[in-house]
């Protein structure tokens, strides 16, 4: 038994020498042991971005699942989806799992964007970082708005149809781009590859790179500090290891999601709607998602035209301020400017608002 | 020998003095031992001694890998240029692909029967789905069925007796196509209605 024992031990240990002569270990231990995470009340937001990168992995595993028996033609997607929620072994939980996962994963991620913005992550030297999430969530939203169409149903023919008609109002490229989009003027086939294509290869391989350079630029940066907790005197500041301490939180947190993920599949497994038919009428009640149900409302909201603007153009441009203003919060509030950054928190209270109210509002209309 | 360790060592310990390569290791002043401004000036760090920017020589020098460097970027531009164009007519399909539902120009929809006062009935027109309607007074009218807000498919509502859009809540008038309400800027395109053999035929007006 013994000497069973030390062989083992001999193993190991060869092992890690054999590992430690030809990869950077030291480097990387060091880098674990010198990660900390500022401990104070607004700590708990900390872990959004773990949350997301999780709910992100179950997308790419059941993801790849799907595929196995999806077919991205006209006339058998819906029927394969329909297969998949009835016939094959753990069909309807994969898929549910899919389109849950996707929904509490533009959740978190919007925590997240929030968070950050909150605790005004953005500013120097954290701009890249905060650009890149802002990518990640644009490229996140693509991902949804392009899953969506793929089982072709009347709900996602519809909202498909509406999202590549306001990409066309976009003033200089935008018939260009929808028209490559669409494949044509009209959703056919066409849409159905394209979607098909950029869903499960270009987003990805774009969202695994600049996930990289996200994750690379926080462990370069450290993790963001509030304003009031830099303020502190250094013996007041407390902090945890990130390894193992915050690490092993996070896993914690993780099932917990995961928990809630399973119970939401389980519990309300997604459904699908009746097949898509592009000649019948638009089904009196239709709504977008949860997270395309602000600009949706607002949509309804503005008249026909605006001054010269025809009202849809309006519309688009005053969401599209939105969008700038993220972009560029970390020039306007750069940590110089007391009153610029609580104009900045005002904006953010404000917009965090308005998405909030216009999508109950849209949710009960 | 001497000569030669110095050469060789004195640039990397100091590298701000212009150091001639002509076998000596003092500065080039313009007016030392190396022979002359015109082979000291090739060599001389343009950081460290503005004035060479004001040499004829040096000019050559810089523009030349001035021209160097915007040939290689222009090179890039190009290519990508080129790679990209043949992408961008790739997935740009050509126009016209349902160009034989694109041609229909009339459609028989249904029998008069059908379509009893006060209702609607949705139909695929070609490439486009449309509408026809058969108001209270037993008028018969048909229009493009395309939301002229962001193109959803309008349908007839009868107990509002209107156009509706259910995306957004655009509503149309049923008997001209003109926008009434919600948020669509501009009226249905008519089509032309007739009755043939008891048949509701729809054509392009």
């Amino acid at each position: 038994m013994v000497s069973n024992h030390s062989h083992r031990q001999v193993q190991e240990q060869g092992i890690i020498q054999y590992i430690e002569e030809r990869l950077p270990v030291d480097g990387l231990r060091e880098l674990a042991e010198k990660k900390k995470v500022p401990l104070h009340k607004h700590s708990i937001w900390y872990y959004l971005g773990g949350i997301a990168a999780m709910l992100l992995g179950v997308q790419f595993l059941t993801g790849i699942l799907l595929m196995v028996y999806y077919v991205p033609e006209i006339n058998s997607a819906h029927a394969s989806i329909l297969k998949l929620n009835s016939q094959i072994n753990f069909g309807w939980f994969v898929r549910s799992l899919h389109s849950w996962g996707a929904n509490l994963l533009i959740l978190a991620l919007f925590v997240h964007m929030f968070s950050a913005y909150f605790m005004k992550a953005y500013r120097k030297p954290r701009e890249l970082t905060w650009w890149s999430g802002l990518l990640l969530m644009v490229i996140c939203l693509a991902f949804g708005f392009t899953g969506y169409l793929l089982p072709w149903d009347e709900v996602s023919f519809f909202a498909t149809k509406i999202g590549l008609d306001i990409a066309e109002k976009m003033p200089v490229l935008g018939h260009m781009v929808s028209y490559m989009l669409r494949g044509g003027d009209s959703i056919t086939q066409a849409t159905i590859s394209r979607f098909f294509v950029i869903h499960v290869a270009i987003l990805p391989v774009l969202l695994v790179g600049l996930l990289g350079g996200h994750l690379f630029l926080v462990q370069v940066h450290g993790i963001s500090e509030p304003e009031s907790f830099k303020k502190l005197p250094p013996e007041k500041k407390s902090y945890e290891k990130f390894f193992p301490t915050f690490f092993f939180k996070d896993i914690l947190v993780w099932v917990l999601a995961i928990n809630v993920l399973f119970g939401l599949t389980t519990l309300c497994p997604w459904g699908l709607g009746p097949e898509a038919d592009p000649f019948a009428a638009a089904p009196i009640g239709i709504k977008p998602e949860w997270y395309f149900l602000a600009p949706f409302q607002f949509l309804k909201l503005i008249p026909p035209m605006v001054g010269p603007i025809e009202g849809e153009l309006f519309g688009i441009l005053l969401m599209s301020v939105v969008g700038v203003v993220f972009v560029a919060v970390p020039f306007f509030d750069n940590g110089t400017s007391k009153s610029y950054a609580k104009t900045a928190t005002i904006f953010g209270w404000l917009i965090l608002a308005g998405l909030i109210g216009f999508s109950i509002w849209g949710a009960l209309s | 020998m001497s000569d030669k360790e110095s050469s060789e060592d004195k640039p990397v310990a100091e590298p701000a003095p212009p150091v001639g390569l002509c076998g000596k290791s003092e500065p080039c002043s313009g007016s030392n031992s190396c022979g002359g401004k015109s082979s000291c000036t090739e060599h001389v760090d343009p950081d460290a001694d503005p004035a060479a920017y004001l040499d004829d020589d040096y000019d050559e020098v810089l523009s030349r890998s001035d021209f160097m460097r915007k040939a290689f970027g222009g090179t890039v531009l190009l290519w990508g240029g080129v790679a990209l164009a043949p992408i961008v007519a790739y997935l740009t399909p050509p126009p016209g692909e349902d160009k034989e539902a694109a041609k229909v120009t009339s459609v028989e929809v249904c029998k008069v029967s059908e379509l009893p006062k006060g209702t609607g009935k949705n139909f695929r027109f070609g490439s486009f789905p449309a509408v026809v309607i058969n108001d209270m007074e037993g008028q018969l009218h048909a229009f493009n069925a395309i939301c002229t807000h962001l193109g959803c498919t309008v349908q007839f509502r009868a107990d509002k007796q209107c156009i509706y859009c259910a995306c957004h809540g655009g509503e149309y008038d049923a008997s001209t196509g003109k926008n009434i309400a919600g948020p669509p800027p501009k009226p249905l395109p008519v089509l032309k209605v007739a009755i043939v053999d008891d048949k509701i035929v729809v054509s392009k007006a």
